[in-house]
């Protein structure tokens, strides 16, 4: 999973959000080191959403558009969380205390 | 409507019809910055991402088979031109030229390319396998087996019996890409050199535009970087086959020209993976 799908994940799973929300959420979570663009976000969401792992959540019109809002499957959110071990495992290398033997 | 607004909604209009351009105006708009090189690049790629319509469920060689079956035909259509007609007719061993095993395989590619675009998977294998005897024996007759388009007809049908690994059901028009056959002829390396004078030139000339093309498409859709490789690769191959048959002689210019050959589709190759790669989640 790519480090962009991994955070648009995390973004929703707290709940549905609409496009713009998403970008920031995902901007806060990431400290502002993955800022998406909007065509960038798009296309995520359209694979994302092929793929299962999310789905439209609810529609409303606001000034006339069509704003709608996204959220995890059960699908996306298993793949979440196994992507969230692959991490933290991979951190736990690095990170955990080395017990050398005497 | 303001100039802010205005100049989001160009963008978006790049995108096609079924694709939430509504929403993806409300979110730029909310952001209330104008247009960056970065959100502006962005929008024109997603936009033709959009409407080349590759996705995970799309088959990433499908494509590649149809162009090498066009290819094929191409070839198919040259080796059949000498048909004898009056000796089939009028002789008992007429029927022995091969005009006759090209016509075979020109009527069993045309079948395998509607067939493969019409989503008859099964058919187009059938067909394309069938035709591979034919076509090689009409090339290899007809003293132009070291011709380019030799290998045009087995890279075919290898690479229809991978589509049948796994049908997606994805559809063309095959009317279209019949009417794609003429400019097949001319422009890709058919041959036709032997026959239309100026052939030869548009082919190489051509080839170099399809590489250059793949490669910056690769951005957009990997499928058509895939797909000139594989009319590359018949390239490759049939150069390889002309130096194991020692047609190709000369220590330097025989690396030279297998590496000359091999360059080009090794590059697209990677330039679909690496395309490939971008579309995964």
């Amino acid at each position: 999973m790519r480090e962009t799908t991994y955070f648009t994940l995390a973004a929703l799973q707290h709940g549905p959000l609409h496009g713009y929300a998403i970008i920031q959420r995902v901007s806060e979570l990431s400290g502002g080191r993955v800022r998406l663009a909007t065509g960038t976000l798009y296309t995520a969401l359209e694979r994302l959403t092929t793929a299962g792992h999310i789905r439209v959540a609810s529609e409303e019109i606001v000034n006339g558009r069509a704003r709608r809002s996204y959220q995890l499957t059960p699908h996306g959110q298993t793949a979440l969380h196994e992507q969230a071990t692959v991490y933290a495992e991979a951190a736990r290398i690095v990170t955990r205390p080395v017990v050398r033997p005497a | 409507m303001n100039h802010i607004e205005r100049r989001y909604a160009r963008l978006v209009r790049l995108y096609p019809a079924r694709s939430p351009r509504d929403e993806i105006l409300d979110t730029l708009l909310q952001s209330g910055q104008p247009p960056t090189l970065r959100e502006t690049s962005a929008l024109v790629l997603g936009a033709l991402r959009a409407r080349a319509g590759y996705a995970l469920d799309r088959s990433p060689i499908r494509l590649a088979a149809l162009a090498v079956l066009l290819y094929a035909t191409a070839v198919d259509v040259l080796t059949s031109l000498p048909l004898d007609v009056p000796a089939i007719v009028g002789t008992p061993l007429g029927i022995a030229q091969y005009a006759v095993a090209g016509l075979a395989a020109l009527v069993l590619h045309v079948t395998a390319l509607f067939a493969l675009a019409r989503g008859a998977y099964r058919l187009s294998a059938v067909a394309a396998v069938l035709a591979v005897g034919p076509a090689l024996v009409a090339l290899e007759r007809s003293g132009s087996y070291l011709n380019d388009g030799f290998w045009a007809a087995p890279v075919a049908a290898l690479l229809v019996l991978a589509v049948n690994l796994s049908p997606r059901g994805e559809r063309s028009n095959p009317y279209l890409w019949t009417a794609l056959l003429p400019f097949a002829i001319v422009i890709l390396p058919t041959g036709s050199g032997t026959v239309l004078t100026p052939g030869l030139f548009i082919e190489q000339q051509a080839m170099i535009v399809l590489v250059v093309a793949g490669l910056l498409w690769s951005a957009v859709d990997p499928r058509v970087p895939l797909a000139v490789a594989a009319l590359a690769l018949c390239d490759f191959l049939t150069h390889l086959t002309a130096v194991a048959a020692g047609a190709v002689v000369g220590g330097g210019s025989v690396a030279y020209g297998l590496a000359v050959t091999a360059v080009p589709w090794l590059l697209l190759l990677a330039a679909a993976t690496a395309g490939h790669r971008r579309s995964l989640i």
